[in-house]
């Protein structure tokens, strides 16, 4: 110190910093107000519990998750496209599980990364973390090169929904698809309300991360049960039917430069693939192009849908608008400002001491600033409530109009968005088996020609 | 050629129909769950921490009436003493205040620091008790001593005063000092200490009061132990009395009664926190009467429940009595004193 203080300040301005600095001591001394002392428990042993805040996780640690992210990413993709191993695949999963699911405790997570990124962006207060920077890209970009590595043997929710998949049945096509918009409408929802500042919904009613940390809202728990008895039956229904992250995986596997194929030689479509898929997501070979005079009245029809679109947006726009209020209930400083002017309409009695009760009273001390901030809130999700009903809008009508596409397929294939990747389907393919020597290539079916699948 | 020849999986119009009938059929369950909710919600919650059924008393047992109320002259009240000629002082933000009948200001005395407690003698002197010292001043308000602060982590919050000494309740360091009328300190009583039998006080919050009674014996309350106990002036444990309930002839929460007053006869006065209320024993800890109850304090509740920003540690009441058998309920919270009388 003495050192420092020499190098510092010249020998006459010494004494004075020295002098400055004992007094800035004894000012702080003074100004600190004595405290009772805490209670002897001493006749009790009673320890005084020890006040203790969770530290943030280490630095090293957080990238050490990253690294594991895509080291397991990597496996996965070696294991899908090179190993076209159905084993590792599971045994990755199972690794996954225990390190992202119940080490992790689901928190890390890419299903709720995009709402840290729309925090980021609306609330420059906010520093989005590197790591779910991270998580929110890397399985992205890897769909967007090879599909859904990451729902296959990475994602702790697909790996538990995957133990417990016992006898899948197979979800009706119309419930299938119209389930399928699900995913997109919470991702809409999770992004308006984590970019006005009420909460990373996706998060709070995340069904596996109460499981994966054994304690949670019981609303939440029962959740997560009743998902893993329906994923008994129904494969995945997390992932198919509400995964948020799982839509943009789905959007972004559809541009994917390589994709998952059931055999590794030609396809002799012998449709066992399609029986081996317990997702529903093996597709059989299109009927191949349309007859001329179809082409004018489909064209017409996509046309019209085309029109249809922006209306359906600009409808679902105007609708959200209107329910922008109840919307915006969500947030808990409206609900705080409408308690408080409830109260003040009808006072109640004073009563049972809870944590809504405490706000209120609180509020009651400064009502200007809670409405000011209700008021203010109230005109952003105006906004965001539009914003989310033109996206609904758009979800519809880009379904109606992929439906209205003819996919061209010529062998039985996965579904380019909808695959997990998984891998099981390859061992039910004959060419699989020629080519891992499990059975002789004398007994292969014959190959049919590119339009079997055609009903004439 | 017959479209249908060529299938899509699903088509639009099949889509549009089945999703419309599932919508409607999703729609009644949303509307039908939350409203089942809210119906539930409706209902009482059995494990709430509600104390509303122990903050009504019995009006049967309530036998003292308001006869008069003032207000305390500074902010931040904390005892209330009756000196010669049944005058009041209050102690209160950094001031000993004599206040005269109807609550108009008499003397006043500026403190080095606020105020925690105060007693008068019969000669009127008066000695105001600091968080960690004892002041002395003489009945025309001139400062005549301060007292040495004594070791460990003193914290006064009671004092009282008789013939040739001076009893100061020491909450911080959970004692019971006797001083000589010129502050030398004569001895330490009520600490723990197996041999003479005492128990020792448990203090969990600053509210550690000293009454002197009329059987020549020091009043203590023990709040941690929810009692209150009687020693000699040498420190020999007489006994206690009291017990942790919430009823109305116990004391509870951590840690009541936080004040005490003697009346002429030698009955005791407690004043209890958290569900505030005064009540009276007899000499012998016998339950006599509530003189207030806790429907009579709604702000002191509150602020004591920790239901609003106020320090709720601070929220609590002090009582002294006069020689007619006045009891003088000094409100912490609103700065209230309520002059009250037994019922006829």
């Amino acid at each position: 110190m003495r050192r420092l203080l020499h190098r510092l300040c010249p020998s006459s301005s010494r004494w004075l910093v020295l002098g400055a600095l004992l007094l800035l001591n004894t000012v702080s001394r003074l100004a600190a107000e004595p405290r009772f002392p805490p209670p002897d428990f001493s006749e009790t042993n009673h320890r005084i519990p020890v006040t203790t805040t969770p530290g943030a996780r280490a630095l090293w640690l957080q990238y050490a998750d990253v690294a594991v992210l895509l080291a397991c990413l990597a496996v996965a993709l070696w294991l899908i496209y090179r190993k076209r191993s159905r084993r590792g695949v599971f045994w990755l999963s199972l690794f996954s599980l225990a390190y992202f699911g119940f080490y992790r405790q689901g928190c890390i997570c890419a299903i709720g990364s995009p709402q840290n990124l729309a925090l980021g962006l609306f609330d420059p207060s906010y520093a989005v973390p590197f790591t779910a920077t991270a998580f929110f890209v890397a399985p992205l970009l890897v769909a967007l090169f090879a599909g859904r590595a990451f729902c296959a043997g990475v994602c702790p929710h697909g790996a538990i929904q995957d133990l417990v998949l016992v006898k899948p049945l197979k979800v009706p096509l119309w419930l299938e698809h119209a389930l399928g918009l699900v995913p997109f409408l919470f991702l809409g929802a999770g992004l308006i309300y984590a970019a006005t500042g009420t909460g990373f919904v996706i998060c709070r009613y995340d069904p596996f991360v109460p499981l994966f940390r054994l304690s949670g809202r019981f609303f939440v728990l029962m959740a997560g049960g009743a998902f893993l008895v329906l994923g008994m039956f129904v494969g995945r229904a997390y992932c198919r039917f509400l995964c948020p992250y799982g839509a943009l995986l789905k959007l972004a596997s559809l541009f994917s430069k390589w994709r998952v194929r059931v055999t590794p030689d030609t396809c002799t479509q012998c449709q066992l693939c399609e029986h081996s898929c317990p997702f529903g997501v093996i597709r059989e070979p299109s009927a191949g192009a349309l007859p001329p005079q179809f082409l004018g009245r489909e064209r017409r029809r996509l046309g019209g849908l085309l029109l249809l679109l922006p209306a359906l947006i600009a409808g679902g726009a105007w609708l959200g608008s209107k329910l922008s209020v109840p919307a915006s209930q969500l947030h808990p400083a409206i609900q705080l400002a409408e308690r408080y002017v409830r109260q003040q309409k009808a006072p109640a009695p004073y009563g049972v001491q809870t944590a809504d009760a405490l706000s209120l009273q609180r509020a009651e001390e400064n009502p200007e600033a809670i409405l000011t901030a209700a008021a203010d809130l109230r005109q952003r999700f105006k906004l965001a409530s539009a914003l989310f009903g033109g996206w609904v809008g758009l979800v519809l009508g880009m379904k109606l109009i992929s439906l209205s596409l003819r996919p061209s397929r010529t062998d039985f294939e996965p579904d380019r968005g909808a695959c997990f990747a998984c891998a099981r389907c390859f061992l039910s393919c004959p060419n699989e088996r020629v080519r891992r020597g499990l059975m002789p290539a004398s007994e292969l079916p014959l190959p049919v020609g590119g339009n079997a699948g055609l009903v004439t | 050629m017959n479209p249908t020849l060529y299938p899509r999986p699903l088509s639009r119009r099949e889509f549009a129909g089945q999703v419309a009938r599932g919508a409607l059929l999703a729609g009644a369950a949303l509307v039908a769950g939350p409203a089942a909710l809210a119906a539930q919600s409706g209902q009482n919650n059995p494990f709430a921490y509600d104390l509303s059924r122990l903050s009504q008393t019995d009006s049967k047992l309530v036998r003292y009436e308001e006869t008069g109320r003032f207000r305390c002259p500074h902010a931040e009240p904390r005892r209330v003493a009756v000196g010669p000629g049944d005058a009041l002082f209050v102690a209160a933000g950094n001031y000993v205040t004599a206040l005269g009948a109807g609550g108009a200001s008499g003397l006043e005395i500026a403190l080095s620091g606020p105020a925690r407690c105060v007693a008068v003698a019969k000669d009127g002197t008066i000695y105001a008790g600091l968080r960690d010292h004892v002041e002395v001043f003489d009945a025309k308000g001139q400062r005549r001593a301060a007292w040495e602060t004594p070791g460990g982590k003193p914290w006064f919050t009671g004092l009282a005063v008789g013939e040739n000494d001076v009893f100061a309740a020491d909450a911080g360091n959970r004692v019971l000092f006797r001083f000589d009328r010129s502050g030398k300190l004569v001895r330490r009583l009520g600490e723990k200490n197996k041999e003479r039998g005492v128990p020792g006080f448990i203090v969990p919050s600053p509210y550690l009061d000293v009454e002197l009674g009329p059987d020549g014996l020091l009043h203590v309350n023990n709040p941690g132990r929810h009692r209150v106990e009687a020693y000699t002036f040498d420190g020999d444990f007489e006994g206690g009395w009291g017990k942790p309930t919430a009823a109305i002839d116990g004391f509870c929460g951590c840690c009541n009664p936080i004040g005490l007053a003697v009346l002429p006869e030698g009955r005791i006065v407690t004043c209890e926190k958290g569900l505030p209320r005064v009540k009276v024993y007899g000499a012998q800890g016998e339950f006599d009467s509530v003189v207030a109850g806790t429907d009579a304090f709604p702000e002191n509740a509150k602020v004591g429940a920790g239901e609003t920003r106020g320090d709720s540690t601070l929220a609590g009441l002090d009582a002294a009595a006069d020689s007619q058998g006045r009891i003088y309920i000094l409100d912490f919270v609103t700065g209230d004193i309520r002059v009250m009388k037994r019922k006829a």
